[in-house]
């Protein structure tokens, strides 16, 4: 039904002629005309280390919305330019070991070797999630099967509005491979039926591979260096699965959730001498402390950290609030910056395309009211390809998403 | 509207320095405000010296002082501190300085499960006061004060309480402001369509019943009036008529025993046995302490809380409010933005309740929902307010966050959290504020309390330091 609907608002998409994802008819549409940038110019912007910017900076955009320049702000501002003098300006926020516009459905357990499993095959950029998502200022997601099998599929990094002939906007489809020695990857009637059954699995796999058989996918992952994620429920899942990865000298990434964060801060050697990557997260308002502490103590030992969330129409700052939480337990508030922005696209493997400001990346970015760490901060506008996506002071949809008072003009908050 | 510093004269100061106070931080009503409040001379005084504080406006003030004595807040402003050998001074370093938070919605340290719905319960029975970890944590979040709901089933569930969380000398924490401070309600939020409907029926019903008690009660008083006089009348025209006859007082004493039994044989005529009938004493209705509660409603004595979050509930509880003349707050109110005008018609205030988490039962939309409800509450005129509704232990760390997400530019996060949420508590004059005269209830946070980082540094309670995080780089305290 849901899929239907995405082909149908494909189609529309198209017929209409749209630039980008403005249009009303679309199943998630989002607010505000698209227009082009030659520059943004804001009050603020965050520099690839996660600290801002202490001048006005503005950010050139060339023909193809690539940015082309960075600079404080002049006098003058550019022609064309879209001046938002308070605004926040970071890169599109990026959502690691997401769900976000899979409604055609990505849990499947019908094999324990579903590494051919692609969650961009179940991708739709017309859900209305991933149009709240843009509109929350999530721009891109690193999009991930259920993990239910010991080799669990390929996560896709897309982009969360659709491109502009309305289909999806995928940044790289085979980002990293899914590996899980969780319970939820066990299946007592084609097995794994135990840890000690899909440590075989995972084993083998990467041990094939290693000696350049098996899995053409997994082999790429130690030549071309396409990412692995390791999915455990508890510290020591993780653990054990990390020794083939380290005998092959693969650096996975592990992805962590409750009570397994609560030991994150075991890790540190392997952080120190592997440069062990995190997926942390989500986060929930009545996770315990000690959960909460857990990217903090990972990215005090030098680890890079990364945020899941849980983005949806229903509640879209889900990210953003995890990353809050996280920096209330510990996490320094340039890491959880980058958390949602440059570290996450290292992770996700499109650090050379998108998660920071600077020269060469794709316009990808938001302005905000606040620091996005800030409960209250308000998303004023959200640029794909230097192209306005959302410009929420056009946006009437809900009485409480319009932000009156921010426009673009030069100089001047209504 | 923005008020500005002035100075007045310390009146109680042991040196009666003047005092410039700072108005904004601690009034909504954006006037200036008095410096200090009256004292005891030589009562010990702190000054917490150079602190930030927030305006009602959202302003940082910066370089200020805050003046404790006693257990009271006797002045804020931004010019020179009483000084002398009874006055300790605390440099904050440019800390903020906030009131604590007031969470006008939070069931925290209510032990055990619901009771059934029954208008004499109180909140205030239930609350442990030796719940340390609740209480801590509260103050680890900025929380001092809390509205406790009573809960019980569908229907009329019994009466909350104020509670402020503050150490008391026999041991344990909180002090109730009051202990009755609202009649609570549920019109069956989490229930069927059927289940709401009888609920709604039996609360009308509870409260024509207690109309009718009232009733009984009111008629009863006039016949009771009514046989005492004449039993008076009686009784003098029994005397009359005793000292009339030239009878012994004897019989005289006997005759004038209440109850309209008399003497029998002392000349009084042929017609004693009617008279003995109308004398009969009234019959006094059987006491009703549920109805006594609702009937304190009814007459405004307390405003009633209404859990109702269907647009359904929220004009049935505004059609029970009308009916029966009720100071009613709609809590939760998912819906409220469908029928906002009519709340605003009704003179109902709203306290928004959007906690969210993945142990919550609550639906994570209503989050994002409750900043449209917010935004058409204030286009309409609803004055609203933000409790974390919460029963669990995420409740004070989600106050400010609640606030933050759903604020709609109407009054920032941290103004929700204090002056609003002790507007909607009924303690405007009390809690949520740094005016003098007032508990020195206050929050010492490390950074602006909306920015990333920034943490409760120390929580000082009636003017005394309860909370200090281990994270503190503060020394010393009182």
């Amino acid at each position: 039904m849901r899929r239907g609907r995405g082909n149908w608002s494909r189609l529309a998409a198209k017929a209409a002629g749209v630039l980008c994802v403005a249009g009303t008819m679309t199943a998630g549409s989002i607010a505000g005309a698209a227009e082009r940038a030659t520059a943004i110019v804001a009050g603020r912007v965050l520099q690839p280390d996660g600290s801002w910017r202490a001048e006005a900076g503005v950010v050139r955009l060339d023909a193809s919305g690539r940015i082309s320049a960075v600079a404080d702000a002049s006098e003058r501002d550019p022609d064309g330019a879209h001046v938002y003098r308070d605004g926040f300006l970071t890169p599109g926020l990026i959502e690691l070991a997401s769900r976000i516009g899979l409604g055609g459905g990505a849990s499947e357990q019908t094999s324990p070797d579903q590494m051919d499993l692609r969650a961009i095959d179940a991708f739709d950029p017309h859900d209305r999630d991933a149009a709240a998502a843009v509109r929350a200022g999530v721009t891109a997601a690193m999009i991930i099967p259920e993990p239910r099998a010991p080799l669990a599929g390929r996560a896709g990094v897309v982009r969360t509005a659709p491109s502009s002939d309305g289909s999806a906007d995928v940044l790289r489809a085979d980002s990293a491979a899914l590996f899980s020695v969780a319970p939820a990857a066990m299946n007592p009637l084609f097995g794994p039926t135990s840890r000690a059954g899909a440590m075989a699995m995972v084993r083998g796999s990467i041990e094939r591979a290693n000696a350049g058989q098996g899995d053409a996918f997994v082999r790429s992952s130690l030549r071309d260096g396409v990412r692995c994620v390791i999915f455990g429920q508890s510290a020591d899942d993780v653990f054990t699965a990390l020794g083939p990865f380290e005998r092959a000298g693969i650096t996975p990434t592990v992805a962590l959730r409750e009570e397994a964060l609560e030991f994150a801060f075991a890790l540190e050697d392997e952080i120190r001498t592997m440069g062990l990557r995190l997926i942390a997260g989500p986060f929930g308002l009545s996770d315990r402390a000690e959960v909460l502490a857990g990217p903090g103590a990972v990215a005090s030992f030098g680890g890079v950290v990364g945020l899941a969330g849980t983005t949806s129409a229903d509640d879209p700052d889900a990210l953003r609030r995890g990353a809050a939480m996280a920096v209330r337990y510990g996490l320094d508030a340039a890491a959880a910056r980058r958390a949602m922005t440059s570290d996450a696209a290292r992770i996700a493997g499109v650090e050379d395309r998108v998660g920071s400001i600077e020269r060469g990346r794709a316009g990808d970015m938001v302005v905000w009211t606040h620091d996005p760490l800030r409960p209250d901060a308000r998303v004023i506008a959200v640029y794909i390809d230097g192209v306005r996506v959302y410009h929420a002071a056009q946006d009437a949809s809900r009485p409480g998403a319009r932000i009156d008072g921010w426009d673009d003009r030069p100089g001047r908050r209504r | 509207m923005r008020s500005r510093p002035t100075r007045v004269v310390d009146r109680s100061g042991r040196r009666g320095l003047g005092w410039a106070a700072i108005a904004s931080c601690a009034l909504s009503l954006g006037s200036p405000m008095v410096a200090s409040a009256q004292g005891p001379l030589m009562q010990r005084s702190t000054v917490l010296e150079n602190v930030r504080l927030i305006s009602s406006d959202g302003r940082v003030i910066e370089g200020a002082n805050v003046v404790i004595r006693g257990s009271d807040i006797a002045g804020v402003g931004t010019q020179a501190a009483p000084s002398g050998p009874m006055t300790r001074s605390t440099n904050l370093g440019g800390r903020f300085v906030t009131p604590g938070l007031i969470d006008p919605n939070g069931a925290i340290a209510l032990t055990g499960g619901n009771a059934d719905p029954d208008a004499r319960a109180r909140a205030a029975d239930a609350f442990d006061h030796y719940d340390r970890l609740t209480v801590t944590d509260a103050w680890r979040n900025g929380v001092t004060g809390v509205f406790i709901p009573a809960r019980g089933g569908i229907g009329v569930q019994g009466v909350g309480a104020v509670v402020r969380l503050v150490p008391r000398e026999i041991g344990g924490f909180g002090e109730f402001v009051s202990d009755e401070a609202a009649l609570c309600i549920d019109l069956g939020s989490r229930a069927g369509a059927i289940a709401r409907a009888e609920a709604y029926a039996k609360i009308v019903a509870d409260f024509r019943s207690a109309e009718a008690y009232r009733e009984a009660n009111e008629i009863y008083k006039e016949e009771l009036e009514e046989y005492e006089k004449k039993v008076a009348e009686r009784a003098k025209k029994d005397e009359a008529a005793g000292s009339g006859s030239g009878s012994g007082s004897g019989s005289g004493a006997a005759g004038r025993r209440p109850g309209g039994a008399q003497a029998s044989g002392n000349g009084s005529g042929g017609d004693g046995e009617n008279k003995e009938d109308e004398l009969k004493k009234p019959a006094r209705p059987d006491p009703n302490k549920g109805y006594d509660v609702l009937l304190r409603a009814i007459d405004r004595d307390m405003p009633v809380r209404i859990v109702a979050h269907r647009s359904a509930d929220i004009l049935n509880a505004i059609r029970l409010s009308e009916q029966f003349g009720l100071d009613l707050i709609v809590v939760g109110a998912t819906d409220a933005d469908l029928v906002a005008d009519r709340l605003a018609e009704a003179k109902a205030r709203v306290i928004l309740d959007p906690v969210i988490g993945p142990g919550s039962a609550r639906s994570p939309r209503r989050v994002h929902r409750m900043r449209d409800v917010a935004s058409a509450l204030t286009a309409a005129g609803v004055p609203w307010s933000v409790g974390t509704g919460a029963g669990s232990s995420e409740a004070s760390r989600a106050l400010l966050v609640a606030a933050a997400e759903v604020t709609d530019g109407s009054a920032d996060a941290f103004t929700l959290a204090t002056r609003r949420a002790s507007e909607a508590v009924g303690q405007r004059q009390r809690l949520g504020t740094l005016r003098p005269g007032v508990p020195a209830d206050l929050v010492v946070w490390s950074g602006h309390p909306l920015e990333p980082g920034s943490f409760v540094e120390r929580v000082y309670m009636n003017g005394r330091v309860v909370f200090t995080s281990p994270r503190s780089e503060l020394e010393g305290g009182r």
